[in-house]
């Protein structure tokens, strides 16, 4: 495990690491490992996702037609599965996102509500 | 499918490839290769788990689990076969006698009559103590006076059944059961005919009635099933009648063993009796109207007989009492109460069952508490657990459904031609789906309550507690509490049943033992049909000469002729003047009548005790005679020789006006109709003097019934070719008719308690089983320190007696309370009849024994050495 202690992780609410899967492959296909890479990286290591249960996040996406998968050759020439965006997981990545700024907004307004001032 | 199966291949690859780049990604970071393993693996989280879940996004989940779950179900019951056997076939025993005798109480009992609104219909009869008859039949006109001033019926009608009615033209000549009923009979009922009509108005009156209606069986053998029998003309018992309906096959009225063939208006068939008040032969069916109760009716019916009594003395006396009674409790009285009992034993082996089962689940449960623990460590849900072990009782209950059908559906078909032939509706009885399905789920109930709840409790205990022992803490009191229970409920169940068995076999023994007065065995009997042109005169001149003629058969040791024929069902009432005193109005001295022919007394082996036999020259008038039996002397001579004293008899046919009969001789008592009487007056008056053609001849012979039938056939054919031979029968089948329901229901009763101890039994013997293998150790201990064998054994055996004991004392303390319900199926023997107790207990605790010492004896083979390296 990285260096950071487990206390200061984050455990991702339910239903968001589709918004993450969605936003990370906005990027480009990527195997599974990839996404869960980037998902910690971006996040600076704080989100940490249990990489297993990535698994049954894509195949949930891939069951609503968000994402789809496809054999591929990864970057050390193994066979890998690559998931990639439709157009449809497009569509429902802008959505989604703009339902996650309004919902952000509006907690950080409740909690914060004069630093939200200052700031804008 | 296929395609569902690619993908999880794809996914197990996938999760496969991620732990691989996240361990390279850790070996990058610098750790060793081991650890970066174990690091990628930890960071994945539980890989059948994502697996699973990842499975179940793809919706058919639910149902693949089940499918699973069966399959692992099927898997552990295989393995252990025994458990699987004894459970399954358990259950099965106790859903298939119960859906077997639950679908006859159904069939003879519960289910409604098969007629329009029949909770209304009623049976009518009025008392006749001077005629010795509580629920006498009654007359035509004594009928008409009382629907003439009925006010409390919406429609009545009379009916009579007879085996006497030939049809011919159609073929040989054939004997047809047939009703013979007044012509409201059909529409009392409200039923509709399958084709044609019911009988009309006019068709009660005499020399317009000879309309017939068929049944569809008759009309399907004897008329092809003629489209157009409608208007056709059939010959019946010597007269024309028109054929002016068919009804449909599910109509029988009345409900009989032996099915009714046709229904003929007794304005037709009974022409010459139905008019006579004295003729007291028909039953008396009416339909309450609206809003009258039954003891409304009754009232208003006793209110009409007394009126009637009052204007013809000669038939019956004020308050003599009528009574009008719901129509369905009538008819299935006799049978009531051994269905009742039978269902209770069966309630009992299905309780055992259940009983045992829960056990079997129980000792089972625990025995798996390890495994249970073992998949909650491997990361099983609770849920799936619960799943898993509900599948595995779901398919032990479906296992015995199965059986349990197959052997109800067995039974079914077993009590049916088994049963005896005077359980009404009994052919009616199919395999009932309601009680099926209930006895189901009482099994299915069972098994996961019993399969569940211990498997619950175990999974809470503290997973590393129940992975480090060999037998987990769930082995705890509470269970064995529950166990222990359990078993002696069981003894005590079964000890009832086998109590209740025990009394109607000692009854049956009695009934088979009592001393009947003669002697049944290889008599013959018959009787013959003559035609109508046989007045009673040429009537018994027929008899003179078939009776010598048969005499000279081959084989027949003696014979002589009878009416009524002992357990034939007929028999004759008569009230009797004694010569010399008063009679009383209030109560006549009343007795049986029945008229023999010479020889009888020798031929039946009975008795006479006294004076001499009838001879030739005795019944001619002026030289009246009779023989009375003992109960006969006892009740009218107490004090007196009745040998000499003169007797006369009301009983009359009609141009032999009754004479002053002498008494000659005094006969042992005999039993007439029933095997349970009391011995009741009975008076043999010579053939002449009573000339009844219904004769039945008896004869004394070791020939095969068959052969001497046919002899007596040809015979009777020289005498008179138009004269009809039949009920050609033997004695003891008669008496085997009046045996039918005891050894019925003590056959049954007798099975099912046989069922419920074994079941107790396999009980017992299994929780000591189980108590000497949980032991093992302890037992290894005590004969390593030196205990000697018997001392061991008194440790495993003490504990299984003593539930067997207590199991023994509350059911001898249930047995006392509850066989007190069967009073009515026994005959000589009480209802806590000590000497059937204590032979019950003594035989329930020998068995207890012995179900405890086959599996106590193992204790003694226990190698120490073995026992202490068990641990």
């Amino acid at each position: 495990m990285s260096t950071k202690e487990q206390k200061e992780r984050i455990e991702l609410l339910q239903g968001t690491l589709d918004l993450l899967i969605l936003r990370t492959l906005l990027l480009g296909p990527a195997h599974g490992h990839a996404i869960a890479r980037a998902i910690e990286v971006n996040s600076e290591d704080v989100l940490q996702v249990e990489q297993g249960s990535l698994y049954p996040a894509l195949h949930r996406l891939i069951k609503r037609g968000w994402i789809s998968a496809e054999e591929g050759t990864s970057e050390n020439n193994r066979r890998a599965k690559f998931y990639h965006l439709t157009a449809k997981g497009r569509k429902q990545l802008a959505l989604e996102t703009s339902k996650w700024d309004k919902l952000a907004g509006a907690i950080a307004r409740i909690l914060r509500p004069a630093e939200q001032e200052g700031e804008s | 499918m296929r395609r569902r199966k690619r993908r999880m291949e794809d996914l197990d690859q996938d999760i496969r490839d991620h732990i691989e780049r996240e361990t390279q990604d850790n070996i990058e970071r610098g750790m060793p290769p081991k650890d970066a393993r174990y690091a990628a693996l930890r960071k994945f989280g539980n890989v059948t788990r994502v697996a699973e879940e990842t499975r179940e996004v793809w919706s058919f989940v639910w149902l693949e689990q089940v499918l699973r779950d069966v399959h692992f179900g099927l898997r552990m019951l295989r393995k252990s076969p025994g458990f699987t056997a004894v459970a399954v076939l358990t259950l099965a025993l106790g859903i298939g006698a119960n859906t077997a005798i639950f679908s006859v109480v159904d069939a003879v009992l519960l289910r409604p009559l098969p007629f329009k609104d029949p909770g209304r219909l009623a049976d009518l009869w009025v008392n006749n103590p001077r005629h010795g008859a509580l629920q006498a039949f009654t007359s035509y006109p004594e009928f008409l006076d009382w629907k003439k001033q009925n006010t409390v019926f919406a429609s009545m009608a009379v009916y009579r059944e007879t085996h006497s009615a030939t049809l011919t033209g159609t073929g040989d000549p054939v004997r047809l059961h047939a009703a013979i009923v007044s012509r409201d009979f059909m529409d009392v009922l409200g039923v509709q005919p399958l084709m044609g009509r019911t009988f009309l108005p006019e068709e009660d009156v005499a020399g317009k009635a000879n309309a017939a209606i068929l049944s569809q069986d008759l009309w399907r053998t004897q008329f092809q099933s003629d489209p157009d029998i409608v208007g056709k003309s059939a010959a019946i018992s010597d007269k024309t009648y028109r054929i002016v309906g068919v009804m449909p096959r599910g109509f029988q009225f009345p409900i009989l063993a032996e099915p009714i063939d046709l229904w003929l208006p007794l304005a037709a068939y009974d022409a010459s009796m139905a008019p006579q008040r004295g003729v007291h032969i028909y039953s008396t069916l009416a339909r309450l109207r609206p809003g009258i109760s039954f003891a409304q009716a009754t009232s208003q019916i006793n209110a009409v007989e007394n009126r009637l009594a009052l204007q013809y003395p000669d038939n019956h006396t004020p308050g003599d009492g009528a009574n009008v009674s719901p129509l369905l409790p009538d008819l299935v009285s006799g049978s009531e109460d051994a269905l009742v009992i039978l269902f209770g034993a069966v309630a009992i082996v299905l309780l055992i069952a259940c009983a045992n089962v829960a056990n079997l689940l129980l000792v089972r449960a625990i025995g798996r508490s390890r495994e249970f623990a073992v998949r909650c460590a491997l990361g099983a849900s609770r849920a799936r657990l619960v799943q898993r072990l509900l599948t595995e009782s779901v398919l032990l209950a479906i296992f015995a459904g199965a059986f349990g059908l197959l052997l109800g559906y067995w039974a079914i078909g077993a009590l049916v031609s088994a049963g005896p032939r005077d359980i009404p509706r009994l052919a009616a009885v199919h395999l009932d789906a309601q009680v099926f399905l209930f006895t189901l789920a009482v099994s299915l109930v069972t098994s996961v309550l019993f399969g569940l709840v211990p498997a619950l409790r175990t999974s809470k205990t503290d997973l590393s507690v129940s992975l480090k022992q060999r037998i987990s803490a769930g082995a705890g009191k509470h269970e064995l509490r529950l166990r222990e229970a359990l078993i002696v409920s069981e003894v005590a169940l079964s000890l009832v049943s086998v109590t209740a068995a025990g009394l109607l076999l000692r009854t049956l023994s009695h009934l088979e033992s009592v001393n009947m007065g003669f002697d049944p065995s290889h008599v013959l009997t018959f009787a013959t049909d003559l035609p109508s042109t046989y007045n009673d005169a040429r009537t018994t001149a027929f008899y003179d000469q078939l009776l010598p003629r048969l005499r000279a058969l081959p084989g027949a040791e003696q014979l002589s002729a009878v009416f009524p024929l002992p357990f034939s069902g007929n028999g004759i009432t008569t009230q009797f003047d004694i010569e010399g005193r008063p009679s009383d109005p209030a109560s006549p001295a009343n007795a049986g009548l029945a008229a023999a022919g010479l020889d009888y007394f020798r031929t039946m082996h009975i008795g006479l005790l006294r004076g001499r036999d009838f001879r030739q020259a005795d019944g001619q008038p002026g030289k009246w005679v009779a023989i009375v039996n003992q109960a006969f002397a006892r009740r009218y001579f107490p004090n007196e020789d009745p040998l000499g004293k003169r007797i006369k008899s009301d009983a009359q046919t009609s141009d032999t006006p009754a004479q002053m009969s002498t008494i000659i001789g005094v006969a042992a008592d005999i039993k007439v109709q029933s095997l349970r009487e009391d011995p009741k007056p009975l008076v043999f008056v010579p053939i002449v003097q009573l000339p009844i053609g219904a004769l039945s001849v008896v004869i004394r012979t070791r020939q095969s019934p068959g052969a001497m039938m046919s002899a007596i056939r040809e015979q009777v054919h020289a005498l008179e070719p138009d004269a009809l031979v039949f009920r050609g029968k033997t004695l003891d089948q008669y008496l085997s008719v009046t045996l039918g329901q005891p050894r019925f229901s003590a056959l049954l009763l007798t099975v099912f308690a046989g069922l419920a101890m074994l079941l107790a039994m396999i009980g017992l013997y299994g929780a000591v089983a189980y108590a000497v293998s949980q032991r093992t150790n302890e037992i290894g201990i005590r004969m390593a320190l030196g205990a000697v064998p018997s001392s061991v054994l008194r440790l495993v055996l003490g504990r299984g007696l003593i539930l067997a004991l207590t199991g023994c004392a509350i059911g001898l303390a249930g047995a006392m309370l509850l066989t007190r319900l069967m009073n009515s199926l026994l005959f000589g023997v009480s209802a806590t009849d000590p000497a059937t107790f204590a032979g019950v207990v003594i035989l329930m605790a020998g068995v207890a024994v012995v179900a405890c010492y086959i599996p106590a004896r193992r204790a003694l083979r226990v190698d120490p050495m073995v026992a202490l390296r068990y641990e």
